[in-house]
C-alpha cells in the first residue's frame, strides 16, 4: 500500500488536522503507524483473521474519537492504549488465550512469521533467527510479551508503557528484562539444538 | 528508552541485540482491504458532521426563534394595561360633579379596591385585555348620565357633599395605596367637607364608576342618621349654628321622614320641619 507519509509533521498534530476535517492527515497518520499496530496486535492474538478484526476495532476507536482528541500524550500512547484496550476486549470476548507455537501448529507459526520469500543467505540466516525467536516470543507469558511488542513496534518508553498498561515503572522494567533475556535465551537454545 | 543508569544501560543492550533480529521477521503487514476499509470509514467520518450541521443549524434557529417570538408574547399579555390616553384621569375627575355625601364618603375604599385589582395582573384580566377600553367607556357614559343627574339636584343639595371619584378604572401611574390609606385616615377625622375636599383631591388620581358606587351603596347601605346626627350637635355645641343648620338641611333632604328632636327642629325652616 502506498501511503505518503510527511514524516516531518508530528503525529499529533496531524491528528489534531484530522479531527478538524483533514482526511489526507489520517492517511499519513495510518501509514506511519499501520504495521506496528498490526503486528503488535498479531503477537498477542495469534490468529491472523482475528488480528485484523482486533486490528480494525482499534482504527475504528481512533476515528471516532477524534472530535474528543487532545494533546495529551504522544500519539503512539494514545494508539497503543487503545490497542491494548481492543486486545484485552478480545481476550474477554474469547477464552481461552490462543498461543501460537511452531510446534501445535505450523500453519499459523508461518502466518505470525511472515510470508516466505528468496532471500539472500545473510538475510535467509536472519530470517530463521527472526523465526525463532518469535516462536520464544509466543512463549512468552502475555505480560512480558506485551512489554516487549510496545517497546519494538510502539517505540514506547518505560513511562509511556507504564501508562498503556496501567502498571508502574519498575514493574515494567522488570518484565521488559526478563522478557528479553528469555527471548535471547530462546534463540541460543534453538541454535545450539540446529 | 533514555538509559540514565548502569541497569537501563545494560537493559537497552540487550533490547538492541534482540530488537536486530526481530526486526528481520517483522514484515507483517495489514491487507490491502482492511487499509481501504479503514481509510474509508475514516472519510466517512469526516463528512459526517458537516451532512450533520446542515440540518442542526437551521433547525436549531428555528427552534430558538419560536421560543423566543412565544416568550415576547407570553410577556406582552402579562404585563399591566397602559391608561388610556384618549380619556387622562385628570380630566375625567374634572367632569365628575359632587356626590351625595353617603357616596362619597364609600367612593374613596371602592377606589382603593379597585386600585389593588388593577394592581394585580391577574390571569382573567390577562385573558380579556381587549375589553378593558370597552368597558371604561361605557363607565364613563354612565358617570357622565350620574353626573347629570346630581346637577339635577344639585341646587338643593348640601354643601358637604364630595364629588365623586370618576371611573371604574384606576390610571396606571395612580400613587401607592398606603398614600391612598393615610389620606382616607385623615379625611375621615375631619368634616364632611373637608373629606369631599379629600375625596376631591384622589379624584385625578382615581377615577371610581357611578355604577360601582351604586353597587357599593347597596351592599353596604348609606351612612347611619344617628352619625350625621351627632355631628350637627357638635357643631351646635362648637356655636357654629349656620354650618349645623347647613348640615340639618342636607340631612332633612336625605333623610326627610327621620324624626329630629325639638332642638334640631327649631334650626330648620317651617315647611321641612
Amino acid at each position: 500500500m502506498a501511503l505518503v507519509t510527511a514524516n516531518t509533521v508530528p503525529d499529533e498534530q496531524l491528528m489534531l488536522r484530522y479531527r478538524d476535517g483533514d482526511a489526507a492527515a489520517f492517511d499519513a497518520l495510518y501509514g506511519r503507524h499501520r504495521g506496528g499496530v498490526f503486528r503488535y496486535v498479531l503477537r498477542q492474538v495469534g490468529l491472523r483473521s482475528a488480528a485484523e478484526e482486533v486490528f480494525q476495532e482499534t482504527w475504528m476507536n481512533i476515528i471516532s474519537s477524534r472530535v474528543r482528541y487532545r494533546v495529551e500524550a504522544r500519539f503512539a500512547t494514545f494508539l497503543y492504549h487503545v490497542a491494548h484496550n481492543c486486545v484485552i476486549d478480545h481476550f474477554r470476548r474469547k477464552t481461552p488465550l490462543h498461543l501460537i507455537s511452531l510446534d501445535d501448529d505450523p500453519d499459523e507459526a508461518i502466518q505470525v512469521a511472515g510470508p516466505d520469500r528468496d532471500q539472500p543467505e545473510r538475510a535467509v540466516a536472519l530470517r530463521q533467527s527472526a523465526a525463532k525467536l518469535l516462536n520464544a516470543l509466543a512463549l512468552l507469558p502475555p505480560e512480558q510479551r506485551e512489554v516487549f511488542l510496545l517497546h519494538e513496534e510502539g517505540g514506547l518508553t518505560l513511562e509511556e508503557i507504564a501508562a498503556v498498561t496501567g502498571v508502574g515503572r519498575e514493574t515494567v522494567k522488570s518484565r521488559l528484562r526478563y522478557a528479553l533475556a528469555k527471548l535471547r535465551e530462546g534463540i541460543e537454545h534453538e541454535a545450539d539444538v540446529a | 528508552m533514555k538509559p540514565t543508569s548502569p541497569e537501563d544501560r545494560d537493559l537497552e543492550k540487550m533490547s538492541a541485540e534482540v530488537s536486530e533480529r526481530y526486526r528481520a521477521g517483522a514484515d507483517d503487514e495489514p491487507p490491502a482491504r482492511l487499509d481501504a476499509a479503514v481509510l474509508a470509514a475514516a472519510r466517512r467520518e469526516v463528512a459526517q458532521p458537516r451532512q450533520r450541521r446542515n440540518w442542526q443549524v437551521p433547525a436549531s434557529i428555528a427552534a430558538m426563534l419560536v421560543l423566543g417570538v412565544s416568550l415576547v408574547l407570553l410577556v406582552r399579555d402579562n404585563e399591566p394595561p397602559l391608561p388610556s390616553l384618549d380619556r387622562p384621569a385628570a380630566d375625567e375627575a374634572k367632569l365628575a360633579k359632587p356626590a351625595p355625601p353617603q357616596l362619597a364618603m364609600k367612593a374613596q375604599p371602592k377606589a382603593r379596591a379597585d386600585f389593588d385589582r388593577e394592581d394585580r395582573p391577574s390571569r382573567e384580566r390577562s385573558a380579556r385585555p381587549n375589553r378593558e377600553p370597552v368597558a371604561r367607556d361605557q363607565v364613563a357614559a354612565k358617570q357622565e348620565n350620574a353626573v347629570q343627574e346630581n346637577a339635577a339636584a344639585g341646587a338643593s343639595a348640601p354643601p358637604v357633599a364630595a364629588p365623586a371619584p370618576a371611573a371604574a378604572t384606576v390610571a396606571g401611574t395612580a400613587k401607592p395605596v398606603e398614600q391612598e390609606q393615610s389620606r382616607i385616615a385623615e379625611s375621615s377625622e375631619v368634616l364632611p367637607s373637608k373629606k369631599a375636599k379629600a375625596a376631591a383631591d384622589a379624584a385625578p388620581e382615581s377615577r371610581v364608576s357611578a355604577q360601582a358606587l351604586r353597587k357599593e351603596d347597596s351592599a353596604e347601605g348609606p351612612v347611619q342618621p344617628q352619625d350625621w346626627l351627632r355631628k350637627i350637635d357638635d357643631l351646635l355645641r362648637a356655636g357654629k349654628d349656620a354650618d349645623a343648620r347647613e348640615q340639618l338641611l342636607g340631612f332633612r333632604k336625605q333623610f326627610p321622614n327621620y324624626p329630629l328632636s325639638q332642638r334640631l327642629q327649631a334650626l330648620l325652616p317651617l315647611d321641612q320641619r
